[in-house]
């Protein structure tokens, strides 16, 4: 019978790039600026390094395909790398083959690299898809904002909350990213905004406006994973475990009648119930001291909140309006400015995630540093509401 | 009522031309799992046998909302222009008993679309192509309170 991962792995280095519009560095560049912070973060050397795993979403206009954009940027000593994608939780898929190599006692150290390199291919938003898990040629033209807005209008209705209350309640997530990334010296977007300005932003789908879409940003996040004895070994004090890493993709029956009320993400409720299970959380809302996010829309933000079990259902509206996940909340969500103002590169950003959890737990956050922190978990929701990839992760003082 | 020169947006997804169009799902011969559109596996129990099945015309608004910008081309292969661009409706409708489908609305006011609504199939004109041929889509309409 499987134990599951709690406390079998280490993370001894992390580093991530500055976030945003990278017009002057390629995906090398920001691989390596992530990797120099890691590595001496880590401070271990190059050879130490027994695999390697990179997340990539769209191979073709970040990187390119297989593991040698890794192995090249970094000049790996020939270890394996092995290319991962699965939607939005790329970079903690990353970490979880990482994490398992060294759990499975195959390597003693590995690396998980993420990274996305768009801003230059001319899009906004994401850029084009291709044939595969999603309808193509007669799809009826709904977006990823499309496909959203669906998940308020859902919960609105499931709930019985007015459009009006709903829509504030988005904007006071929104706001909150955008406070919390003022504060974060690396994050894409830095400016405050206010609730007015999210309320009076243009439609994009009814009841999403601008501010309740985050967009998509360059820049690279790795971790450095070891065993604890290994980490106590090179002197590490201060460990930061791996909980639990569990990831649920949707298996169709979203679609099928009445399986499913829309208003929340089916497969986000199985990973986080298998997490708590795996890492031996009873109550998450007493126990976990923060919690990343994927708030690809600020809907997705509130209705996350429910499926973690954090709020009761249909009491996430109200805990978000008392300010339970604010930065000086009960919970703080998003403390480093989450999708929306740090940035989404897409095969980068679970691993971002991680990073703020990691920096937060050994007290190194800076401006935005929560009083002794020991448990946070994060989350990434890869595709639509009704058919996603979502991954739950929780890291944690050695100790906790 | 089809015209000559009208052809389906993709051959198979719905019935054409037809004065009552219905989509065209598939229904396993195994478990009668109902799937859109049509595909020659079960994924219920994974049995490789199952049968063109003709959905309901009618069914529940079950959530929706209004697409309110020019999705990026391709994939998207509407004629519009950002100029020429209207927001349009997008939802999921519920066929009872059998599979959800998403779907143009042919509504696209926010005060004139609540989930719970009843919808009807309809064909819809969605673009030209270059040989001047209409191509059609299906989209659902609401149906007129009686
Ligand atoms: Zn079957």
């Amino acid at each position: 019978m499987a134990r599951g991962i709690k406390d079998k792995v280490a993370i001894i280095g992390m580093g991530c790039s500055r976030f945003g519009e990278r017009w002057n560095d390629g995906p090398e560049e920001l691989m390596i600026e992530a990797f120099d912070e890691a590595i001496a973060d880590a401070g271990i050397a190059k050879d130490d390094l027994g695999a390697a795993w990179l997340g990539v979403f769209f191979q073709e206009q970040s990187t390119g395909k297989s593991g040698l954009p890794l192995s090249q940027a970094l000049r790996l000593p020939n270890i394996p790398v092995t290319r991962v994608e699965n939607l939005c939780a790329t970079g903690t898929e990353a970490l979880r083959g990482a994490v398992y190599a060294v759990a499975a006692g195959a390597v003693d150290i590995a690396l998980a690299m993420g990274v996305e390199k768009l801003k230059d291919t001319g899009y906004s938003g994401l850029p084009e898809r291709t044939k595969g898990t999603f309808e193509d040629l007669w799809l009826p033209g709904s977006t990823a904002p499309g496909s959203f807005a669906q998940l308020a209008s859902a919960y609105a209705a499931k709930h019985g909350v007015s459009m009006e209350d709903l829509k504030r309640a988005m904007a006071h997530v929104s706001w909150k990213s955008h406070e919390n990334g003022a504060l974060n010296p690396k994050a894409h977007l830095r400016n405050r905004i206010t609730i007015e300005k999210v309320l009076e932003a243009p439609m994009i789908s009814y009841p999403l406006g601008l501010y309740d879409c985050c967009g998509v940003s360059d820049g690279a996040a790795c971790a450095i994973v070891t065993t604890p004895e290994i980490a106590r070994e090179l002197g590490k004090t201060d460990l930061v475990t791996v909980k639990a890493m569990q990831l649920a993709p949707s298996n169709g029956v979203e679609m099928s009648h009445a399986s499913w009320d829309g208003a929340h993400a089916m497969t986000a409720r199985i990973a986080a119930k298998r997490a708590y299970e795996e890492a031996g959380i009873r109550n998450p809302r007493e126990e976990l001291d923060l919690i990343e996010v994927h708030d690809c829309f600020s809907i997705t933000e509130l209705v996350t909140m429910e499926d973690l079990g954090v709020s009761g259902d249909g009491e996430a509206v109200r805990d978000i309006m008392d300010g339970v996940f604010d930065r000086d909340g009960a919970l703080p969500v998003q403390v480093d400015g989450g999708l929306k103002c740090f940035g989404h590169p897409i095969g980068a950003t679970g691993l971002r995630m991680v990073y703020e959890i990691y920096l937060q737990i050994l007290g190194r956050a800076g401006e935005r540093q929560l009083d002794n922190p020991r448990l946070g978990l994060t989350h990434n929701l890869g595709g639509i509401p009704n058919r996603n990839v979502c991954s739950v992760s929780i890291f944690g003082r050695y100790d906790a | 009522m089809a015209r000559p020169n009208q052809i389906p947006i993709a051959e198979g997804l719905f019935t054409w031309p037809d004065d009552n169009p219905r989509l065209i799902g598939s229904r396993c011969r195994a478990c009668g799992e109902v799937t859109f559109p049509h595909q020659p596996s079960c994924p219920a129990c994974c049995a490789e046998d199952t049968e063109d099945y003709l959905l309901a015309r009618k069914g529940t608004l079950w959530t929706w909302t209004t697409q309110g910008f020019l999705p990026k081309s391709p994939p998207y292969a509407g004629p519009e222009t950002p100029e020429t661009f209207r927001p349009y409706g997008v939802g999921y409708v519920e066929l009872p008993g059998e599979v959800r489908v998403e779907a143009r609305l042919t509504e696209s006011d926010p005060e004139k679309l609540g989930i719970g609504m009843a919808m009807e199939l309809v064909v819809v004109p969605f673009a030209t192509d270059s040989q001047g041929n209409e191509i059609v889509t299906f989209a659902f309409a609401p149906v007129p309170k009686t």
